[in-house]
């Protein structure tokens, strides 16, 4: 028996050390297989940055920082189909580019940093329609409005209502259990409602944690998947006239309960790295129509290691994660897990054949100028 | 070369505007008449920014207040 034992343990620490293609981007379980690769070339003036993106059918369309420019791709023929050019200045200029929202055609939303007001909406052409005007928002800083807009909780307009997400300016507010995140804009009336109902869980309260924002879908005027990154359930939001209806928690955890531990406060930028490094942290949220279940990144606790750069880069890049799949009612269908070093998680989108997923990590060695691949997972 | 004149541009980019650190997220500069405000980035939320902080591209806002 033990003669047996013994190359057996050989062979599966051979096996173990082994890189093979694929099976080097990923861990052992693996609900979602891996059904092909897109390829999408990058001319002199893109960058594989793709993070402020939209996906609208076959076409991916990116906010191109360099060129200032909104670039559209075919992801079925796997190139640049038109690009949108975007004035920096004048009287159809924008400064401070920094987010979009395609509607339709006619109706493509430019959307300034840190305010709404006289943001472009301009045509698939770059032909300039309107501007957006507004009354008074609320902030937490006079005349600015952080709204984020970025695809982990995109700006979207339902009717003639624009939908958007806030973030804090100060620190103050950070700590403020009452901020109100979720806001819309009537763009005919230039009037504002604000969704005070949507507010951090009670067991967030009164302490600080190594991340303290959510992902959202939203699915309609007042209707909303939010998934706070350290809580393992996605709430299934429901609101009228500007009162909750339902906060259903629905479980999306892979049967694992994450338990994150407070970050002390008067140390929180000292604790931060470590506690950030050996914690569960919850991502993107993405919502499979044709196979009516929801996805859920988590990024999956790490040793810190003189490796673990946070200086340089963002550390959910260092983590090792996986993609949670469960059912809407919050069965779990399977979990998908990749090493940290060849794709970027944070920028992933669920696109017309699955879900499709960047191999741009700053350590990917197969990082390329002229082309951003993905690799597409879907259900089997 | 082509990744020599992107990382430029970027640079270009990134440089731009008035470096400063500190608490606030804004501070009215009195010698250009400007509100310049900085922010934090997002970990794991990249373009998003947060509370105070310097690393997020300065903003200089113009002609007395932040909102024209």
């Amino acid at each position: 028996m033990k003669t047996l034992n013994i190359p057996c343990f050989f062979l599966v620490v051979f096996l173990n050390s082994c890189e093979f293609s694929d099976k080097s981007q990923n861990l052992g379980k693996q609900f979602l297989p891996k059904i092909k690769s897109v390829q999408l070339p990058l001319d002199e003036k893109s960058t594989y940055e793709f993070f402020i993106y939209q996906v609208v059918g076959d076409s991916l369309l990116v906010l191109n920082q360099v060129n200032y420019s909104v670039d559209i791709y075919s992801l079925s023929e796997e190139k640049l189909k038109r690009r949108i050019h975007v004035e920096r200045e004048g009287l159809n200029g924008l400064e401070r580019l920094n987010t979009f929202h395609y509607h339709n055609q006619d109706s493509i939303f430019l959307f300034r940093q840190f305010q709404l007001n006289n943001s472009l909406i301009v045509d698939i052409n770059g032909n300039v329609i309107d501007r957006i005007q507004h009354n008074e928002f609320k902030s937490d800083i006079d005349g600015l409005i952080n709204h984020v807009g970025t695809p982990l909780m995109p700006t979207i307009l339902i009717e003639d209502e624009l939908h958007f997400t806030v973030f804090q300016m100060t620190d103050e507010s950070i700590e403020n259990h009452d901020f109100t995140y979720e806001h819309s804009l009537n763009i005919k009336s230039g009037d504002f409602t604000s969704y005070p109902y949507i507010k951090k869980p009670k067991s967030f309260h009164n302490n600080r944690w190594v991340n303290e924002t959510f992902s959202r879908i939203k699915i309609d005027k007042e209707e909303w998947y939010f998934s706070w990154n350290l809580s393992d359930s996605v709430y299934h939001i429901l609101g009228k006239d500007g009162v909750l209806n339902q906060s259903k928690p629905i479980a999306l955890n892979g049967v694992i309960a994450t338990n994150p531990e407070p970050v002390p406060k008067n140390s929180y930028k000292e604790y931060w790295p470590k506690m950030m490094a050996e914690s569960y942290v919850y991502g993107k949220i993405l919502f499979d129509n044709d196979n009516n279940v929801l996805h859920r990144i988590r990024y999956l606790p790490i040793i810190p290691s003189p490796t673990f750069n946070l200086s340089t880069i963002d550390p959910y890049l260092n983590k090792n994660f996986e993609i949670l799949t469960h059912t809407l009612d919050g069965e779990f269908l399977g979990s998908t897990e990749f090493k940290s070093g060849t794709y970027d998680p944070r920028v992933l989108f669920m696109g017309p054949d699955g879900i499709y997923l960047p191999k741009i990590h700053p350590s990917y060695e197969g990082l390329n100028e002229d082309e951003i691949v993905y690799d597409v997972f879907n259900i089997q | 070369m082509k990744k020599f004149f992107k990382l430029t541009l970027m640079t270009i980019m990134l440089s731009a505007g008035v470096s400063f650190s500190g608490e606030s997220s804004c501070r009215h500069d009195d010698s250009i008449g400007c509100m310049i405000c900085s922010f934090a980035k997002v970990a794991g939320n990249p373009g998003a920014c947060m509370g105070s902080g310097s690393d997020c591209g300065n903003q200089i806002i113009c002609g007395g207040g932040p909102q024209q």
